[in-house]
């Protein structure tokens, strides 16, 4: 009965979700539905759904618990159908396969019955292990590697008891019948001979009625709570395989995303608003629930605010649910965003930079000018022509504006922006920030190649442009938030710096290299707050004591230069000081 | 420079929000009409004043009758505000500022005084690239400035 409501429920709430997906991503499933982007679907769907193997590259207990009971349900379900498929002669209905041991009294006899018996006790026992090791982490989830987890709802707590109760009684229940029919395995069997005769005659019934019962609380409430990523995992993964994305506002595809996060808290322990601020109400999985749930509107933009938009989270999450798009979509500014504010922007003329690379610094570069210098003199080096866009005067890339939800302003920079850009009629673009790299290279549609200055001059190092001599300085690299874990660009900085001098390793690098601070995603923490945010990340990079610390974006420049007595230069003021020639 | 005095002592001006390229479009009637106005005004004030000089009507606005809830939710929701001390690095640094005449510094203190007409299109030339908030000496998040007092003249936002 329950199983009937549960899927009425889902597929009432998936179809209305898919009827709100928007245009785009309607066409890319129109085009693609039965493709055989089918077949990397299910791999993932077996590898994460069940498996759960991106949990288990994080933390190998926390992995076994979430396996072993998704994986150990659905192998007894499975397992169980085919058993009870075997066992039964007569007519076949689907709870057979739940009650099983409860109608079909005959003790094992054959091979394949004993095997049966004996793969479900062993089934059974690996959920029961998991089930352990959830109430362990319950208590003390230091044991599995979690400093916090999610702070639940009591709708969501309670179907977690009804849940964890499934299995103790499914055990309590088949040992009891076992006691009477002999039909047990090696599990239920010797718990049921623990009981004596009338005691097991006495709560046969009451148990298997408990069991029934558990489950169906548990099926029938599943769709209100968090448990609904079960059904919702499986169909995300199928549309982000057709290609499917977030866009600029609340679609379809959001809303699946939104059911599909299992709150399991890994997003908590990673954000730098927790572990360094204390923060500890504003994590993604909390703006998701409430998102879902269509709380308060004020607690979803007090909550959604408070944000650094530093990727962190979404390093971690086993779902892979795209953090920063909800997080976006989040502030949305509605009426206060409106079109068609840059009239002054009409006569900004364009300009002829052919056979020319531009080169944008970017609204921050403008306050640390050495870094443009640098740049400069590199171009200069390497004898490649170049045309500094807003050496005079420059339009912001508009990531500032997307970022705090005024689309449509950051659409009307950017149609201006890529006007300017498109009648340059320049080879390449390369910019010195990386959020404006990261803007031009994903939101903008230019036809021009679009290069991080740390990628450009990789590539003038490789193809002979330009030599650095060799000196024994000691460098640390930050990778900031918008060019590693926003980008993906690690390599190209570190080959530039090994080329120069020493780079020292320091323990929070690549993806997990921390936040400078400084940042454009979040308007509610004080100067105070950055400044520990800031602190916390220098100290990582001083330990190793190293001559200069070199960053790739001029707001953690800024940051971190008045922050420490230390060196801090940016990657194209070290390699213009150590420029052959 | 903020306090307000009990009984309606007018406070020091406030500079108009009209550009000099709004003022050169009038028609020159008007514009005539307007120096005769202003001649009379300064002529009154001139023999009402007793010391030297005077303050011109336009420029003036009186801080008791302004409708200042709007300056006052700004303050809760922006408590850093209250260390401005009216430096105008934030204007010197503006990047819209490369482009038209926008006065950042201009907009937020009329704001404070309870001035709100006009604001709101002034504001929408923001391109919230953030300088001016990198800048401020005494820390002053006025990226968040912007974003609210833009919410706070939105009519719908609009409670009071």
């Amino acid at each position: 009965m329950g199983t009937i409501a549960l899927f009425a429920i889902c597929g009432y709430k998936f179809v209305r979700w898919i009827k709100q997906f928007d245009r785009k991503q309607q066409a890319l499933i129109k085009k693609n539905m039965f493709s055989t982007r089918i077949v990397p679907a299910l791999w993932e769907v077996f590898c994460e759904c069940l498996l759960h193997l991106r949990i288990t590259k994080k933390n190998w207990r926390l992995g076994y618990m979430h396996r072993s009971i998704a994986f150990g349900w659905f192998l007894l379900i499975v397992f169980g159908a085919i058993e009870s498929r075997i066992g039964i002669k007569g007519p076949f209905h689907f709870w057979c396969a739940i009650f099983y041991r409860f109608f079909h009294h005959n003790p094992p006899v054959n091979g394949t019955e004993v095997f049966f018996t004996q793969l479900m006790d062993l089934l059974l026992l690996y959920v029961l292990s998991g089930i352990f090791l959830a109430f362990v982490k319950k208590i003390h989830s230091r044991i599995l590697g979690m400093q916090r987890t999610t702070k639940h709802t009591t709708m969501d707590i309670t179907v977690k008891i009804a849940l964890w109760a499934i299995f103790p009684l499914r055990l309590l229940s088949e040992s009891v019948t076992a006691r009477l029919y002999a039909n047990g395995g090696f599990l239920t069997q010797t718990i049921g001979d623990l009981f004596s005769r009338p005691v097991a005659e006495f709560l046969e019934l009451p148990l298997w009625s408990l069991y029934s019962i558990a489950l169906c609380i548990f099926f029938l409430m599943l769709p209100f709570t968090r448990y609904m990523h079960i059904f919702a995992e499986l169909f995300l993964i199928y549309f982000r395989k057709l290609g499917l994305r977030d866009s600029v506002k609340m679609t379809g595809y959001t809303k699946y995303e939104l059911s599909a996060c299992s709150r399991c808290g890994m997003c908590i322990d990673r954000c730098p608003l927790y572990n360094t601020l204390d923060i500890n109400d504003v994590q993604s999985v909390y703006l998701l629930r409430n998102l879902r749930n269509l709380e308060h509107h004020q607690d979803i933009l007090a909550a959604g605010k408070n944000c650094l938009m530093c990727h962190q989270c979404a390093e971690d999450c086993p779902v892979d649910i795209d953090l920063m798009s909800i997080r976006r979509i989040s502030r949305d500014k509605g009426d206060t965003d409106m079109s068609d504010n840059y009239r002054y922007l009409d006569n900004v003329k364009g300009f002829n930079a052919i056979g020319r690379v531009a080169y944008f610094g970017g609204c921050m570069t403008q306050l640390t000018p050495t870094i443009s210098e640098a740049m400069k003199t590199i171009f200069d080096a390497a004898g490649v022509k170049y045309w500094h866009l807003d050496s005079n005067r420059a339009i912001c890339c508009g990531r500032p504006l997307m970022q705090q939800g005024f689309n449509r302003q950051a659409a009307d920079l950017r149609r201006k922006n890529s006007e300017l850009i498109g009648s340059c009629n320049a080879t390449a673009l390369v910019t010195s920030c990386p959020i404006c790299y990261h803007t031009f290279k994903h939101e903008y549609n230019l036809s021009i190649p679009v290069y991080h200055h740390t990628e450009y001059i990789d590539m003038l190092i490789k193809s002979g442009k330009l030599s650095v001599k060799q000196s024994d300085t000691t460098f640390t690299y930050h990778d900031p938030c918008d060019l590693g874990r926003g980008s993906g660009i690690y390599k190209q900085p570190r080959k530039v710096l090994n080329a120069i001098g020493k780079l020292k390793k320091i323990s929070a690098e690549k993806e997990n290299s921390l936040c400078c601070g400084m940042n454009l995603g979040n308007t509610v923490l004080s100067l105070d707050q950055q400044t520990q945010l800031r602190d916390k990340a220098l100290s990582v990079l001083t330990e190793p004591n190293p001559d200069v610390v070199v960053t790739a974006c001029p707001m953690c420049k800024k940051a971190f230069r008045h922050g420490t007595d230390a060196n801090v230069k940016d990657i194209a003021e070290v390699v213009a000081e150590h420029l052959k020639n | 420079m903020f306090d307000t005095h009990a009984d309606g002592v007018q406070t020091v001006c406030t500079p108009s929000l009209q550009t000099n390229a709004q003022r050169h479009q009038q028609p020159f009637s008007v514009h005539l009409k307007k120096v005769y106005l202003c001649r009379l005004v300064f002529y009154i004030y001139c023999n009402m004043a007793n010391f030297g000089f005077s303050i011109k009507k336009t420029r003036s606005f009186n801080l008791s009758q302004a409708d200042l809830r709007k300056a006052e939710r700004l303050l809760e929701e922006v408590p850093s505000y209250r260390l401005c001390i009216g430096c105008g690095g934030c204007t010197a640094t503006c990047s819209a500022r490369q482009f038209t005449d926008f006065d950042i510094r201009k907009v937020h203190n009329t704001f404070r005084r309870g001035q709100y007409d006009k604001l709101a299109d002034e504001l929408r030339k923001c391109m919230l690239c953030g300088k001016c908030t990198l800048v401020c000496p005494r820390g002053v998040n006025l990226r968040s400035l912007i974003i609210n007092m833009r919410q706070l003249l939105t009519p719908s936002h609009e409670t009071f």
